[in-house]
């Protein structure tokens, strides 16, 4: 007897959110080895504290400490759900042991000397901001550029919009945004000069836009192409045999259908976004995950790293992924009645 | 051996699509740009007029013949720095491509082949792969590893194998339905053999279509990496290290800017040649689209 799923839309979402139970397993255990794999734990933990002095007694105060001399099993147990706690006995220090990824808590960072997830509670709003405005900009610049593009196929108008696009793919993130701070801070004087601290709208223009154009350019080229495959389909010429003007052709029947394919690149193209926005934010100094991530990184070969903000943002950055991809597979569904979002994909 | 060389160039140059490609506009401007490049980073030693390393008294001092791109915080010559950047952007690229190729293409073509459980399998982990953000995870996996030209190119191929080998598993997947394949089943060939001599090369043009596009893809991320310190890191000269390095001289009067837009266009210009060739040669392999 094998249970089976209500079919339809809702169905297949249910069915899609269950998936993600196990990926966020895979996810943390994969996060959780980091550490290990990599070599002493405990050493790292000084490495990153930035300690020359490295006796074996520290190390071994440190072992007990993080809880490290423990079976691994029983620190990824730990790590997921903060249990067993610590025991002042062994001499774990409880503001250091982790608290459980199921209770919110992604570990300590000696860095701030915060719980890194109130860091990352502070950071995210902030990613998220700068990342979807981005993407709407994108969103509706480049539709309307691919749209005209594919209408004016083989003209200049055409040639040029679309030299234009892979012109915008090929300039790297952060050699724009520093030419955007060159040019609109240090020359023009139309924007503050970005700091990490208090921040308005005026902040968010320069790297918005930024970030904006590699999807702006990939969207206009993907609009461009769906377009013109829809154009060419028997509906089409159905569509204007019947006498409809040229307007309702285009904007009824043929961007409608030329956008299902564009919706679920669009999601799917999420993840690398987010790497675009990482850039930006060690760039204009924005206040997001993405610089945090970096600043706890140990940047141009210094040994001081904060492994648990590493292994925290990294986990939002992929949670946000996965979440990106299953708004895409649901986008698609939705569109697409045509997919038998029934039976087993 | 020479013989067959010469055939296959033959084959080339008569091909339609080559025909195409060489009234292409695209080709024209991209190929040059890729032929300089190639050029400018095998004779470096030549074209570069002072040892990149080399300090010397003219500091910040502005373009000039003898330094077309003017000089650093450390009397360097950036034009010199410049032009043996792009051996280190084009050995990123091409480890990429060699590293990407022998993970992606075996595991494409064996899942696109075998089918079934193993072709699951694979596209599951190809699929996975995919719906991660690569800079991301590469930038995280050089904070662990170090930084380094090694290491960065292993971190960029822990994510890029996987567009090759959905790539070559949705080739695979056409050409084993085709008559010819069944022809050399009938004749006895072993499923090594067919995919080896048969499957492989008849999958061969989307796959340089694809190392085409590895290499700007490669500049473009790798000099990301490097600007923000976890990349490449010297002796070897790499532009987004130096533009990092040059950034705190933006605010300075005019020779200071000029040490991040110099190198920087160069940069874009290399990437948007490799951009454009690329685009040409896809549609120049595609029948469809040659019309």
């Amino acid at each position: 007897m094998q249970f089976r799923f209500p079919g339809g839309m809702y169905g297949f979402i249910l069915k899609r959110l269950l998936l993600l139970i196990p990926i966020f397993f895979v996810v943390s255990i994969v996060i959780f080895l980091l550490l290990p794999i990599t070599g002493d734990p405990a050493r790292q933990v000084l490495s990153g504290q930035g300690r020359q002095d490295v006796t074996p007694e520290l190390l071994e105060n440190i072992r007990h400490q993080y809880g490290f001399q423990r079976p691994l099993y029983i620190q990824y147990l730990r790590y997921l759900t903060g249990y067993p706690p610590a025991d002042p006995a062994q001499g774990e220090n409880a503001l250091v042991i982790p608290k459980g990824l199921l209770r919110g808590d992604l570990g300590f960072s000696y860095k701030y000397q915060r719980p890194v997830s109130s860091l990352m509670l502070e950071a995210l709003p902030q990613t998220l901001l700068l990342t979807l405005t981005a993407f709407v900009i994108a969103l509706a610049i480049g539709l309307i550029i691919g749209v005209i593009s594919a209408l004016r196929r083989k003209t200049w108008v055409d040639y040029t919009f679309m030299g234009s696009a892979i012109f915008g793919v090929s300039i790297p993130f952060f050699w724009q945004g520093m030419m955007m701070i060159l040019i609109f801070v240090i020359w023009l004087r139309w924007f503050p000069i970005p700091t990490a601290g208090e921040h308005d709208l005026m902040y968010l223009i320069l790297p918005a836009f930024t970030l904006a154009t590699h999807e702006t350019a990939s969207l206009a080229r993907m609009t461009r192409s769906s377009m013109l495959d829809v154009l060419r389909q028997d509906y089409i010429r159905t569509a204007r045999a019947k006498g409809l003007r040229e307007r309702a052709v285009v904007y009824k029947h043929a961007l409608k259908n030329a956008f299902i394919p564009i919706a679920t690149l669009l999601f799917l193209r999420l993840p690398f976004l987010f790497g675009g926005t990482v850039i930006m934010e060690v760039v204009f100094s924005w206040p997001g995950m993405g610089r945090l991530l970096v600043s706890s990184m140990g940047v141009f070969g210094s040994p001081a790293k904060d492994w648990y903000v590493i292994q925290g943002g990294l986990l939002m950055f992929l949670i946000l992924a996965v979440f990106a991809n299953l708004f895409a597979d649901i986008m698609y569904a939705y569109l697409n009645p045509k997919i038998r979002y029934g039976e087993g994909r | 051996m020479l013989g067959r060389i010469h055939d296959l160039l033959r084959g080339v140059l008569r091909s339609p699509a080559f025909r195409y490609l060489r009234r292409d506009i695209r080709a024209k401007i991209g190929g040059t740009i890729v032929l300089l490049v190639v050029f400018t980073a095998i004779f470096a030693g030549f074209i570069a007029r002072h040892d990149p390393t080399a300090q010397s008294k003219d500091i910040l001092k502005g373009p000039s013949w003898q330094y077309p791109f003017g000089t650093d915080g450390t009397g360097r010559d950036v034009f010199s720095r410049v032009v043996y950047g792009t051996r280190t952007a084009l050995i990123i690229g091409t480890l990429l491509v060699v590293v990407q190729t022998l993970i992606g293409v075996p595991l494409g073509l064996l899942a696109g082949y075998m089918g079934g459980k193993v072709d699951n399998l694979i596209m599951r982990a190809v699929d996975a792969v995919l719906a991660m953000p690569g800079l991301i995870i590469a930038l995280a996996f050089v904070a662990i590893v170090g930084p380094g030209l090694y290491n960065v190119i292993i971190a960029l191929a822990m994510t890029g194998w996987a567009g090759y080998a959905r790539l070559m598993r949705g080739q695979t997947l056409a050409i084993k339905e085709e008559p010819y394949i069944e022809a050399a089943r009938a004749i006895g060939e072993k499923d090594r053999t067919i995919i080896s001599r048969y499957v492989l090369p008849n999958a061969i043009s989307p796959l340089i279509v694809m190392v085409t596009m590895t290499f700007p893809a490669a500049i473009l991320l790798s000099s990301s990496m490097s600007y923000i310190g976890l990349g490449v890191m010297p002796p070897y000269p790499d532009w987004g290290y130096d533009l990092n390095a040059y950034k705190q001289y933006m605010g300075d009067p005019m020779p200071g800017p000029l040490l991040t837009i110099l190198p920087g266009i160069v940069m874009v210009i290399t990437i948007f040649g490799f951009q454009f060739f690329g685009d040409a040669l896809r549609d120049s392999l595609d029948p469809r689209l040659r019309e």
